[in-house]
């Protein structure tokens, strides 16, 4: 350990770290742009430069490491002329076109340049621009305005060092020098839209968010990624119920700073058609938009004529542990359903730089490891029979997500499945086949209307908040589940409530594997 | 003081760059004798010798030498820096093609001394085709006698030498640039530390050193130390190339014992000013170091003297302008060439170079402004010391020094929009004629 002082303030750190890093001990923040916890120092930006007593030259923070007894200045005036400085050259050839670009608000240039940019400008030269350079797709995500580049080349850094595609480089010098791709490579790799996170200007921007949305208007909440088993941390970023971006959400263990293109983009699911009411079939085969109490009859209805013998339930890896335990009390608990199943797609595999491994994802659904755990002994099997040989002989099937399984798409497995009696079916999507072919179906909501806990391949498990409240007459999973227990067992006091955090709890104490799950899952605001 | 033969002795015999006349001359004697000795034996020679680094910054070399960590689990190298791309410099270029031996008997005494099995590489700028093919054919020579390769002089020593070629930046000869670029890389510098001498080419420990330091080497073996300080001063000794160009009558490459006086070797052993005009300026260390006024150059050229009369020795590149010479012409052809030379990877030299290079070029074209001596005088302190490598520091010389001492010429170009009276604008031909 090194003991420290960093402006007038005496920290212990660890001995090696840089002095951005041991600034932090001492709530500092020292402003940088090239620096990258998880990227090699380069000492490029120059914008880190401090003072450290004893030395003549000001010090880059990010390649000065710390020493016992440094006494270390973050602000003075000789750091605070060099600071304006830095800023003021990369101010000079800046089109500060703040108003027209996406980074506006969440960018490092634009915040460091209220802290030390000046407002009138010496410069009156001409500005440097890159033409043909300046709304240029790079690859299948990402865009490039090289005029609003700082060369702090994060972004090459990133492709050499992170994904080793190395797809991006340097052209050029001096003031000339260019980021750019070679001729007929395009930045088209696994994880490219990370560039776009890690750039401190808006250089590089995705389509898919370009001019779709000031930031400062969106609103920002905490998720896991449902797009495969890593479940890397994400910020939603939504605005009116309406999903436009995810970001990644550092975590070190899971997805450090980064986030692949497929589960980036893949809230693009969302933008279908919605079911929004209960559909309920009737005697005449009319299958038209019902209330709650109608479909919840149907249910009922169905439900007590059979036996739990000729009941089969689909669940689905797309749940979260609480709505997992709750479908757990329902159909096995209370219904006595023996034929409970969970099976996922296997996709990729997709690959996540955790700070010190690769993780590899390879189910096509966040929580498989979870809903498996809670539901017990719910086999794979038991769903693949369903749909290659048919629902013949089962009264009454719930299927708890009709996106369970690509494979619920083939009309063969629909066909399979419509052998059932009774099909229930939950859905978000209202072109889905199986929404088309119900009996009953129920409109269940995304990942970003719901709150619980996901568990990912490491078996870490995580939360995630709900974004936006359920649209219209849309409740939660967790709400469906109570309405139909609540329905078929008035006096049961298990359907009095479909919260969380008291489902977390419960299932905490009555499921083992989950006893530790408090840990993974820090409660904070439920 | 007058011209002395040691690096240059063999320069002027005929075919000097043959192996024959080299060992004519007593060549490789040294190597032979210092194969013999222990490493450390040799670097302490190197450090009595009080040699230091020619190609700019004056380091101590056996200093240099005694960082190389012993025993290091990845191939230690020796690069020898032949870019000689300073401005003004041209000092190393006339080792290279008239005595090549010099320096590769330099370098095996060197390598030698710093590990037991090491790596080398001349890196020479691409310009010098010629000579690369001067120092490819020495290294066959050599190679043939059995001075390089396997086993040299039955020591149990082997060394080889690779001649790399750049491709045309001056930053290459920075240090770290240089490793670089010898890895296959964009010439770009790397921060430091880690030093090279402890992570330098291929992770390796590496060790960097100019043409001319690395040539002084063989002198201090064969003749010794005391004899290698009975040139120069103590702390600058040693023989010493000085390349003058520009307005003399005599330009060329001089050698001199460490620390000629200026004065005396632009007037008596280079004739004096062209057409015998008055001396404006002096830049005593090729393009970065500062310039001196005519009241300046009254000082012994080593490094600690010149750095004390607030300029450097740097590669000794004595270029003299006459006062014809429009000054803010002459910064500006030297800002553009840093410009134009900066790798653009750090903010101030990227940014700052260029700016300064536009101001300058809008005064010439009279269209200065009141404040851009100060702009300039302000900038140039935003980039000296902030940058990543020294060519940020070297940019800002030239620039620095002539506001403070030619300030005046500065202010007559915003107030008559033209040079002063008497000067002329250096004018390439593709260059439109300006409005003066
Ligand atoms: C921008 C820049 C360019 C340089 N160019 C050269 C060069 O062309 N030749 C050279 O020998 N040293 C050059 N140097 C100095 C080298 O970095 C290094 O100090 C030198 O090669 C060390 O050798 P020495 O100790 O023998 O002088 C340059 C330095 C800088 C900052
Ligand atoms: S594009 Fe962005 S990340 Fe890449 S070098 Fe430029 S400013 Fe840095
Ligand atoms: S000072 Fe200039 S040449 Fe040196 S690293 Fe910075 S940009 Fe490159």
């Amino acid at each position: 350990m090194a003991k420290v002082t960093i402006d007038g303030t005496e920290v212990e750190v660890q001995e090696g770290l840089n002095v951005i890093e041991a600034a932090k001990a001492a709530d500092v923040h020292v402003p940088h742009f090239c620096y990258h916890p998880s990227l090699t120092v380069v000492g490029q930006c120059r914008m880190c430069l401090v003072e450290v007593e004893g030395m003549p030259k000001l010090q880059a923070g990010c390649s000065t490491t710390v020493k016992d007894g440094m006494k270390i200045h973050v602000y003075n005036d000789k750091v605070d002329k060099a600071r304006k400085g830095q800023m003021e050259f990369l101010l000079i050839n800046h089109p500060l076109d703040c108003p027209i670009c996406d980074k506006a608000g969440e960018c490092p240039l634009q915040d460091y340049s209220f802290n030390y940019g000046s407002v009138t400008s010496r410069y009156g030269e001409f500005k440097r621009t890159y033409p043909g350079m300046d709304r240029t797709p790079i690859g299948p995500h990402v865009v490039q305005n090289m005029n609003r580049c700082i060369h702090c080349t994060r972004c090459i850094r990133f492709t050499q060092e992170i994904t080793g595609t190395s797809e991006l480089a340097f052209f050029k010098r001096g003031a000339s020098t260019e980021v750019g791709v070679f001729p007929d490579t395009p930045l088209d790799n696994w994880m490219s839209a990370c560039v776009t996170d890690i750039c401190p200007t808006g250089a590089l921007t995705t389509r898919e968010f370009r001019f779709e949305n000031r930031v400062w208007n969106l609103d920002s909440a905490e998720s896991v990624c449902n797009g495969c088993d890593v479940g890397c941390n994400i910020f939603i970023g939504h605005r009116n119920g309406q999903i436009f971006r995810y970001r990644p959400r550092v975590n070190p263990d899971v997805n450090d700073h980064w986030l692949c293109d497929f589960g980036r983009f893949s809230h693009e699911r969302y933008d279908t058609d919605r079911v929004v009411v209960p559909k309920v079939r009737n005697e005449d085969d009319y299958f038209g938009i019902s209330t709650w109490t109608e479909a919840l009859d149907s249910i009922g209805k169905a439900v007590r004529a059979t036996t739990s013998e000729k009941m089969a339930v689909i669940a689905s890896a797309n749940m979260t542990n609480e709505e997992a335990f709750l479908a757990r009390k329902l159909f096995a608990d209370r219904l006595g359903v023996k034929s409970i199943g969970v099976m996922v797609d296997a996709i990729g595999p997709i690959r996540m730089k955790a700070r010190t491994e690769w993780l590899v994802g390879t189910q096509g659904a966040p929580n498989f490891r979870g809903v498996e755990r809670v539901l017990g002994e719910g086999t794979s099997k038991r769903v693949d029979d369903l749909l290659t040989r048919g629902a013949e002989g089962i009264d009454v099937l719930f299927i708890t997500d009709a996106a369970f399984s690509e494979r619920a798409k083939d009309p063969a497995v629909v066909a399979n499945l419509r052998k059932a009696k009774m099909l229930v079916v939950l859905s978000w999507d209202a072109t889905h086949p199986l929404a088309d072919s119900a009996d009953v179906v129920l409109p269940s909501t995304i990942h970003a209307e719901k709150e619980g806990t996901y568990t990912n391949l490491q078996g870490r498990i995580q939360r995630i908040f709900q974004a936006f409240p359920p649209k219209g007459q849309t409740v939660t999973d967790l709400e469906i589940y109570r309405r139909i227990g609540a329905h078929l067992f008035p006096e049961a006091e298990e359907f009095t409530t479909a919260d969380a955090a008291d489902l977390f709890d419960d299932m905490r104490a009555t499921i083992p594997a989950m006893k530790n799950a408090e840990e993974a899952a820090p409660a904070e605001a439920w | 003081m007058e011209p002395i033969k040691v690096l240059t002795a063999n320069v002027d015999k005929p075919n000097s760059k043959s192996i024959e006349v080299y060992l004519e001359g007593g060549g490789y004697e040294a190597a032979r004798k210092a194969l013999q000795m222990k490493p450390e034996e040799i670097v302490q020679l190197v450090k009595d010798s009080e040699l230091r680094g020619r190609g700019g910054a004056g380091f101590p070399t056996g200093n240099k030498w005694g960082f190389v960590p012993k025993n290091a689990p990845k191939p230690t190298y020796l690069l020898c820096n032949a870019d000689e791309a300073e401005p003004g410099t041209f000092k190393d270029r006339v080792i290279i093609e008239k005595d090549p031996h010099l320096l590769l008997e330099g370098m095996i005494i060197a390598a030698y001394a710093i590990a037991s099995n090491p790596m080398a590489y001349i890196y020479i700028r691409g310009e010098f085709h010629y000579g690369s093919t001067v120092l490819n054919k020495a290294i066959e020579e050599a190679q043939a006698k059995g001075f390089l390769g396997k086993n040299i002089f039955g020591s149990g020593f082997d060394f080889d030498i690779t001649v790399h070629r750049g491709a045309g930046a001056y930053i290459c000869g920075e240090e770290t640039g240089l490793i670089e670029s010898v890895e296959g890389h964009r010439g770009q510098p790397r921060v430091k530390p880690p030093f090279p001498a402890v992570v330098g080419v291929f992770g390796g420990p590496t060790v960097v050193q100019n043409v001319e330091t690395l040539s002084c080497v063989p002198f201090i073996i064969s003749k010794g130390p005391d004899w290698f300080k009975s040139f120069g001063t103590p702390k600058n000794t040693g023989p010493k190339l000085y390349c003058v160009s520009g307005r003399v009558k005599k330009p060329g490459v001089y050698e001199f014992p460490m620390g000629v006086n200026l004065k005396e070797l632009i007037y008596d052993h280079c004739g004096g000013i062209v057409g015998d005009r008055k001396l404006k300026a002096v830049i005593p260390g090729g393009a970065s170091a500062p310039m001196l006024k005519p009241d300046e150059i009254d000082l012994p050229l080593n490094f600690d003297a010149v750095m004390k009369a607030g300029s450097m020795l740097g590669s000794a590149g004595v270029i003299v302008l006459d006062e014809t010479v429009c000054i803010v012409d002459a910064v500006w052809r030297l800002s553009k060439f840093f410009a134009h030379e900066s790798c653009g990877q750090c903010t101030p030299c990227r940014e700052g170079t260029n700016w300064m290079e536009s101001i300058l070029d809008r005064l010439e074209r009279g269209e200065g402004r009141q404040q851009d001596a100060d702009l300039l005088l302000d900038m140039a302190d935003n980039i000296g010391g902030k940058s990543l490598c020294a060519l940020g520091d070297a940019a800002i010389g030239p620039v620095i020094s002539s506001v403070k001492k030619f300030r005046d010429e500065y202010l007559y170009h915003v107030t008559n929009k033209s040079c002063m009276p008497g000067t002329t604008r250096y004018r390439r031909l593709d260059m439109p004629v300006a409005a003066h």
